[in-house]
């Protein structure tokens, strides 16, 4: 009720300048086409992605922020009594059902990878010679959408799909099958410098993110292509040098992206050779692997998230991960325009690329300012730390743990995104050129911007934001626990890990509170 | 079935002072929002590029019959996103975007000239749930 006085308040308000323009309309009134409420098919040049989530409201914020504060201290108390046993998690292998045998097996694999391949080749031909409107071309929803979003969401919620469909790596595969070269290019041992560890694949994801956060041209069918192909070109030429399977491993931003939000998934595989639970192999290794050796795991949601350790190379690669994840819902946020309006007054020296540069240097600060933070608390652990440890040991062993929130917020800030802007699909799918076809008979189809209420979107944000908050004090406390061996000392050397979750997940909750503007 | 509900709500009414609020609450939440969809007018006058109000947020409620009328001295085509309603202003006149707000969700309208790109949204329509 609060809500309509208020509006009325301010529909008065806007009457006042109206008067000037009261002529206008009684004398043009008479003989203009007033409303035209046009269907529209074909939409605005640039109003590609855009997202309409209200934000959450006052209420429903502090409730998220006191229950992620509550919770907190809690499950703290409770951990100081915990002590998880270092013993494997509840596992189950789906393999031995035989509806799980036919999804695991290579003919589904081979189904997935060849539908992936038509669908590149249908984006890079859409790009390259569709309709140049982003919303009438299929390359720009596809590759936002269902592939960006898309792919995160099934390798957080399902598995590594990312691994099994690749379709650059099917069709390098192909190609080596169909040369029966000794050298045998992908499968050849090529070792990968060790001193590169993931650092590229960390430079490539940043230039990525620049391009998805960023860059203007993002939404632009014809510049997508060509990225497409010079994406290609790189990888290509990687995986000859360093062979397939290393290039996947340490070089490829979104093999290495997807792979470490499918930790988070329920499923993995696995080959069994006496495999511990932490000998985390890929999909590759798996199908390559003879039928019996094969294992697909099903485990509680998270578990693969308590990997010992990982190198220095992939902690940053997580951080930076995550940092962008976050930067993209900053972006959006009154507070971020009005720092770049400041910015934008500030330095007109900079002349008309103004905006893109401010934005460039706000996306690598804040990729610094997340590093650094990490940094500071890492120390703090090892300060809190009763065992001796190094900051590097320290940074390397809780960094997987945070994964959860990125995830959570995810969900909080794409979910209605995904499934408003994903409906697009329907419509292109007919029509992907934009040339105005209609394959499926779907190309009239018009989204449905109610499929999912506001309400509907806030509570699902929430009780993602929170749980995924508490799934990672709890991994945190394993990890503690795992390392120090007593509930007691481990939670004290949590706190200053609990700390940054707290503010992570209070950043996150801020974000989608915040009105979105453009 | 009502009957049954009445006395269940009498009991608890009869009972402490939490459950009674909370019921309260919960009444007020289910049956409160339902008043009939209003009619609700905005405007938007667009002077030598100047929009007043100046990036106004209109907030109306779930069904809402609502009417932006929008003035400009130059000519421009007006866009309401999401609901995707169009219309052209013609130099000095006026046009009215009339809209039945069925989905939730904050709406940028915007105002597409030839020449520049990037703009600012004209204003925005928040279509809170009922």
């Amino acid at each position: 009720m609060r809500t309509s006085k208020f509006v009325r308040a301010k529909a008065i308000q806007v009457s006042t300048p109206k008067n000037s323009g009261g002529s206008h309309s009684g004398r043009l009134g008479v003989g203009l086409p007033w409303i035209s409420i046009v269907a529209c098919a074909s939409a605005s040049a640039h109003g590609f992605g855009a997202r309409y989530d209200l934000p959450l409201p006052l209420p429903l914020w502090i409730a998220g922020a006191a229950a992620t504060v509550l919770l907190s201290f809690f499950l703290v108390a409770i951990f100081i009594r915990w002590n998880p046993g270092g013993g494997a998690t509840a596992e189950l292998d789906l393999l031995r059902w035989r509806i799980g045998r036919a999804i695991g097996g290579k003919v589904s694999r081979c189904i997935g990878r060849v539908l992936a391949v038509a669908g590149l080749i249908v984006i890079v031909v859409a790009g390259l010679i569709g309709n140049q409107t982003p919303t009438r071309n299929l390359a720009p929803t596809a590759i936002w959408i269902a592939w960006w979003v898309g792919f995160s969401y099934l390798s957080a919620f399902i598995g590594d799909v990312w691994c099994v469909v690749n379709p650059w790596a099917a069709l390098f595969e192909w190609y080596e099958n169909s040369t029966p070269d000794e050298r045998s290019l992908g499968l050849a041992q090529k070792t990968w410098p060790s001193r590169l560890g993931v650092w590229l694949a960390t430079g490539l994801f940043i230039a990525f993110a620049w391009i998805e956060l960023i860059w203007d041209g993002r939404s632009i069918p014809s510049h997508l292509a060509w990225l497409a192909v010079g994406y290609s070109v790189i990888t290509w030429t990687g995986m000859y040098w360093f062979g397939r399977d290393a290039w996947l491993r340490h070089a490829d931003p979104f093999a290495q992206a997807f792979s470490i939000l499918a930790k988070f998934a329920p499923t993995e595989t696995r080959v069994a050779a006496g495999v511990t639970a932490q000998d985390r192999t890929d999909c590759g290794q798996y199908y390559r692997a003879a039928e019996s050796a094969r294992r697909w795991i099903l485990r509680p949601p998270g578990a693969g998230l308590l990997v010992p350790a990982t190198p220095s190379s992939v902690v940053v690669f997580v951080i930076v991960m995550l940092s962008t994840v976050t930067f993209d819902g900053l972006m959006a946020t009154p507070l971020w325009q009005r720092i770049q309006n400041a910015l934008y007054e500030a330095l007109p020296s900079l002349g008309d690329s103004r905006l893109t540069i401010i934005d460039s240097v706000g996306l690598l600060s804040f990729c610094a300012a997340f590093l650094s933070i990490y940094r500071f608390v890492a120390v703090l652990i090892v300060k809190a730390s009763p065992k001796p440890m190094t900051v590097e040991a320290a940074s390397q062993k809780f960094v997987f743990t945070l994964v959860p929130i990125a995830i959570a917020y995810l969900i909080a800030h794409y979910l209605s995104y995904f499934l408003i802007q994903g409906q697009l699909l329907i419509r292109l799918v007919s029509d992907p050129f934009g040339f105005g076809w209609n394959i499926f008979g779907s190309a009239q189809f018009r989204p449905d911007i109610g499929i999912v209420g506001a309400r509907f979107v806030w509570y699902t944000s929430l009780i993602a934001i929170v749980l995924g908050h508490v799934i990672a004090i709890c991994l945190a406390h394993v990890v503690a626990v795992r390392d120090v061996g007593d509930g007691r000392a481990a939670a004290r050397c949590q706190v200053p890990m609990l700390v940054l979750m707290v503010a992570y997940t209070m950043m996150s909750l801020w974000i989608i509170a915040q009105p979105i503007v453009e | 079935m009502p009957k049954q509900a009445l006395q269940a709500f009498a009991h608890i009414m009869r009972r402490g002072q939490p459950a009674r609020l909370l019921l309260v609450a919960t009444f007020l939440g289910v049956f409160a929002p339902h008043v009939a969809a209003e009619r609700r007018v905005f405007e938007l006058t667009i002077h030598d590029g100047e929009v007043s109000p100046k990036s106004a947020v209109f907030s109306v409620v779930q069904n809402d019959e609502v009417v932006v009328q929008i003035a400009s001295d130059q000519p421009m085509h007006i866009h309401l996103h999401g609901y995707d309603v169009e219309s052209d202003i013609p130099p000095n006149g006026v046009t009215r975007l009339r809209f039945r707000a069925t989905a939730t969700g904050r709406f940028p309208v915007e105002a597409h000239n030839e020449q520049k790109r990037r703009r600012r949204p004209l204003a925005y329509i928040e279509v809170r749930p009922r």
